[in-house]
């Protein structure tokens, strides 16, 4: 009923551009497995929020060759098994034609293998939200095409960063699954590049929401007294060591990966420090994949933030919206954005025929395109990551802000 | 209506029974399960471990660890399946499942170099991790160790749980099972128990009856319940009959009954009778042995009285002769004075006048006291004869028409003479008080009578003289006319009897008197003529340094007298 629904609002869109573009056809169908419920359901709802931005200015322009572009939204709940059935009603019930913006490691290393079970069907992954290893290496990364930087990537400059800056003994706080072994196994390369190993290492159980204690994680790393703190997890959990870290007097700079949600992150511990006037965001720094939204000398940042405004979109029906406020701009929706703006440039190469066996080709066929924030990018039968750069926020008066100067973490 | 006792009993064995059976099936499910489940928890982890190891040979050396973490990730919902985590050919821990850390159990647990035997092989080893529970580690070697391991740890708790549930399904089917069998039972006993207590109601009833009314046999109740083919309707059966049997009984036992009721009634008669007969006989055995006791006393005073009576017979035998010669030569003596007088009046011879005048009355005086010695000397005869006649026990003398006045009179005179004879400084004062109407005559033994009558007076005048008073003793004589009777009276004013002598004064040979003084058979003869001869009583009044009044009754008639 609630897609229902949601076809009904897209159908006076269609409307329109079947009025505009008379070459028309059904609506394009791009599934979005997502967490829309449970801790990270920010994560999903703000990357669906984002693309449809993009999309609906699309579908109000009549679309790509005549055709209306439909996000249809999947809630897997952050869980592998709903995230597989999800993806194969997507592709057998509702004839989606790619597959488009899945968020999280342990949810998208798990449905890569129905890529291969549907290659004949030419069913893509586009940019999915992680940076995990398995879809950008053999034998997923023909199927999966990856917008934003892996996590490698990230623990990489972060523990560089770090190591720069004199902090060394590097602990680590993961997510016990997929999404944290792939930033514990990147932080571990990052270190062994620089001889080092890793301090000490703490986990949590997926799904663990702020209201748990994370006091026991604390303590094992603190009793390592490391330098510094790399936390591969989602928001919920790691505001939650943030606070219990800080409860304990452990004083300690606590770096996330971009997949946390830096926004949905701070709406749980800025309030939290105004209440108790504790410091809990001055000691954090996070590495995003995609440029600031505060950063308006990007053309992208200033097309998101107009076509945010523009369309207001709302989280999708499948969403559990309870208590939930939707953010101001935000990375994950950024990115959603900029997901959005490059599927809409492959799909405009198909020039009208949509044929699925096509997309690979089109997509690979886009070099150095200006997304507008001052990085061109470029896909290739054997590119298919487009982009590497790591960027990083601190917290300044409850907004992220660019980080320009590391040595206020200096030791 | 109460539980019956049959279907409590059943209800007991059930319980017993089925407690032993649930306890029986859970111990045996307990005991195989735990084996069985271990056996098949540490196949399915080693199915876990190889599937892991053999798949991850190449992930582990090319691959990305969240590649193995998301293989590893798949196997932590199986069940009982406590961990599962990988190492690799350095010996780090590439995946885990475990938060917020790996336990320092498993981190210390030794690896095995490719080198040593079975390295090859999947292992089980047992670990306990602290906080966690005990588990069956299995590692499965990845090429043959130098690629690493595969830990997968099945839960024993997971065991545990599956045993307690199984046990307690078990107990739950034994107890469903139980209460249909309680239901059953409850039925079946209710239509065992339902002729049973009625038929220990009606037995009940019965035993509550008085049998001694009769006793109906319930053929309505019972011959119901014996239509019944079982063992219920047999007991129906056999009590009617039972019944009817006793009802047979009790007839003949009432009948029986009447009978012995009346055996009884005369029995009880008879028995009363005998029993008046004996109380009877006994106061007459009583009776003749208080005579026979009297008859005894008799015989030992008579036994004294004839040792006495020979020795009086002796000396009267040998008094007699004298008095013969005394009474023979008076009566001559006094025929010689009267021959002289008629000599001397005959012959006139010529005597001096003055002797011629005195011979006359000196004759006269002789003959006078010739007269006197013969009158006493017959009396002294008698008196011997009658103590012949009574040592000799009988009667001396005949029972004649007496003046017992003038006996008494002569008896105390007759004392007091003889005492004065004896003693010439004897001295008391006789009173007499005479009852004119006593001479009257009765019927009496006089000879016997004033034996009696002597010996009282004696005593009489001897204690009236020697009473410690001194001077002045008197002895009185009374007699009364009675109605039927005369009453003699001898009192003198002696010293008395004390207490302790009265009873015993009629005793033969009982005496107060100095020895040789008295014989003590005085009073005992004088009690035995008065009350014994003449059927007249005799008894004493005193009063110690006063007085002793003896005093004699006689009888108008003896019984001798007829």
């Amino acid at each position: 009923m609630r897609r229902l629904r949601a076809l009904a609002v897209l159908g006076a869109a269609l409307m329109l551009a079947v009025s505009a573009a008379p070459r028309g056809g059904g609506p394009i169908v791009l599934a979005m497995s997502a967490a829309f419920s449970g801790p990270s359901r920010g994560l999903g709802i703000e990357v669906y929020r984002g693309a449809r931005a993009y999309f609906d200015e699309v579908n109000a322009g009549g679309g790509v060759a005549g055709r209306p572009l439909l996000l249809e939204a999947y809630d897997d709940g952050y869980n592998p098994a709903p995230a597989i059935y999800n993806t194969i009603r997507a592709i057998e019930q509702d004839h989606a034609f790619l597959l488009f913006g899945y968020v999280g490691t342990p949810t998208v290393t798990r449905v890569l293998p129905l890529l291969k079970r549907y290659s004949d069907r030419s069913i893509y992954l586009f940019f999915p939200f992680t940076g995990a290893q398995p879809q950008r290496e053999p034998p997923y990364d023909g199927e999966v095409f990856n917008l934003r930087a892996s996590y490698r990537d990230e623990t990489y400059a972060l523990v560089d960063r770090f190591a720069a800056i004199g902090r060394t003994k590097i602990a680590i706080f993961y997510q016990a699954d997929a999404y944290g072994r792939s930033g514990w196994d990147g932080v571990r390369r990052a270190l062994a590049a620089h001889k080092l190993t890793l301090a000490a290492e703490a986990t949590y159980e997926r799904g663990t929401p702020y209201t748990a204690h994370m006091t026991r994680q604390v303590e094992i790393l603190r009793a390592a007294q490391p330098d510094a703190v790399i936390a591969i997890g989602a928001y919920a959990a790691c505001a939650a060591f943030i606070r219990d870290a800080v409860d304990a007097g452990w004083k300690i700079p606590i770096a996330n990966v971009s997949f946390v949600g830096s926004e949905n992150m701070l709406g749980l511990l800025y309030p939290e420090e105004m209440k108790s006037g504790r410091d809990y965001t001055s000691m954090l720094v996070n590495s995003e994949v995609v440029p600031s939204y505060e950063d308006t000398s990007l053309p992208a940042v200033g097309e998101y933030r107009t076509l945010m405004q523009r369309h207001a979109p709302q989280p999708p029906d499948v969403a559990d919206v309870k208590g939930y406020t939707p953010l101001g701009y935000n990375f994950a929706g950024f990115e959603g954005f900029l997901d959005a703006k490059v599927i809409v440039e492959a799909l405009r190469r198909l020039n009208g025929n949509f044929d699925a066996s096509r997309l690979k080709a089109a997509v690979e066929s886009i070099h150095d395109f200006d997304l507008g924030i001052d990085a061109p990018i470029s896909f290739g039968p054997d590119r298919h990551q487009a982009l590497q750069y790591v960027y990083f926020a601190a917290v300044e008066r409850g907004r992220w802000i660019p980080v320009v100067d590391w040595q206020r973490w200096a030791r | 209506m109460k539980t019956s006792r049959l279907l409590r009993k059943v209800l007991a064995g059930e319980v017993i029974l089925f407690a032993a059976i649930g306890l029986a099936t859970s111990g045996i499910a307990a005991y195989t399960l735990a084996s069985r489940l271990t056996t098949e928890f540490a196949s399915k982890g080693t199915a876990i471990a190889t599937s892991i190891a053999n798949a991850s040979d190449e992930l582990i050396l090319t691959r990305d660890a969240s590649t193995i973490q998301s293989l590893v990730d798949q196997f932590r919902q199986i069940r009982g399946v406590g961990y599962v985590f990988v190492v690799d050919g350095d010996g780090t821990i590439v995946s885990h499942t475990f938060v917020p850390e790996v336990p320092a159990e498993l981190r210390a647990m030794r690896r095995r170099a490719w080198n040593e035997p079975h390295a090859d092989q999947v292992l089980q080893q047992d670990v306990r991790i602290a906080g966690r529970g005990e588990f069956i580690d299995v590692s499965a070697p990845v090429l043959a160790g130098v690629g690493g391991a595969v830990h997968v740890g099945m839960d024993r708790g997971v065991i545990r749980a599956d045993i307690r549930s199984t046990i307690l399904d078990d107990l739950l089917v034994v107890a469903a099972i139980f209460a249909g069998v309680v239901i059953v039972a409850a039925a079946v006993v209710g239509r065992i128990a339902r002729p049973l207590s009625a038929l220990t109601e009606h037995a009940l009833g019965v035993a509550g009856q008085n049998l001694d009314d009769g006793l109906e046999p319930d053929e309505a109740t019972l011959g119901a319940l014996g239509q019944g083919r079982d063992e219920i309707g047999d007991l129906a059966r056999a009590f009617l009959s039972m019944e009817q049997a006793v009802s047979r009984q009790i007839q003949r036992l009432q009948h029986l009954a009447g009978e012995l009721a009346r055996y009884n009634e005369t029995l009880e008669a008879t028995v009363a009778a005998r029993t008046r007969e004996l109380t009877e006989k006994n106061a007459a055995v009583e009776a003749a042995l208080d005579e026979l006791k009297q008859a005894q006393d008799q015989i030992v005073r008579q036994e004294k009285m004839a040792s006495l009576g020979a020795l009086t017979a002796g000396i009267a035998h040998e008094i007699k002769n004298p008095l013969n010669f005394v009474n023979n030569f008076a009566d001559l003596s006094r025929e010689l004075a009267t021959e002289l007088k008629e000599d001397l009046a005959l012959d006139g011879t010529v005597l001096d006048a003055k002797i011629a005048n005195d011979v006359p009355d000196i004759l006269s005086q002789l003959e006078l006291n010739l007269s006197k010695i013969k009158e006493h000397g017959v009396r002294a005869d008698g008196i011997v004869r009658s103590m012949l006649l009574h040592s000799r026990g009988g009667a001396a003398g005949q029972p004649q028409p007496t003046d017992v006045n003038a006996l008494a009179r002569d008896a105390l005179n007759l004392a007091y003479h003889g005492m004065r004879a004896n003693d010439p400084a004897f001295q008391v004062a006789l009173d007499f008080d005479l009852d004119a109407a006593a001479s009257a005559p009765i019927e009496a033994v006089p000879q016997d009578l004033m034996r009696a009558l002597l010996n009282i007076t004696n005593n009489a005048c001897y204690a009236a003289f020697h009473r410690k008073a001194g001077a002045g003793g008197r002895v009185g004589l009374r007699t009364r006319a009675l109605a039927d009777g005369i009453e003699i009276r001898i009192r003198d004013n002696g010293d008395g009897i004390p207490e302790a002598v009265r009873a015993r004064i009629f005793e033969p040979f009982f005496t107060t008197k100095p020895a040789g003084q008295g014989t003590g058979l005085g009073l005992s003869i004088s009690h035995d003529i008065v009350t014994g001869r003449h059927g007249g009583k005799m008894s004493v009044e005193t009063e110690p340094g006063r007085f002793t009044e003896f005093v004699i009754t006689l009888p108008n008639r003896s019984p001798h007298a007829r």
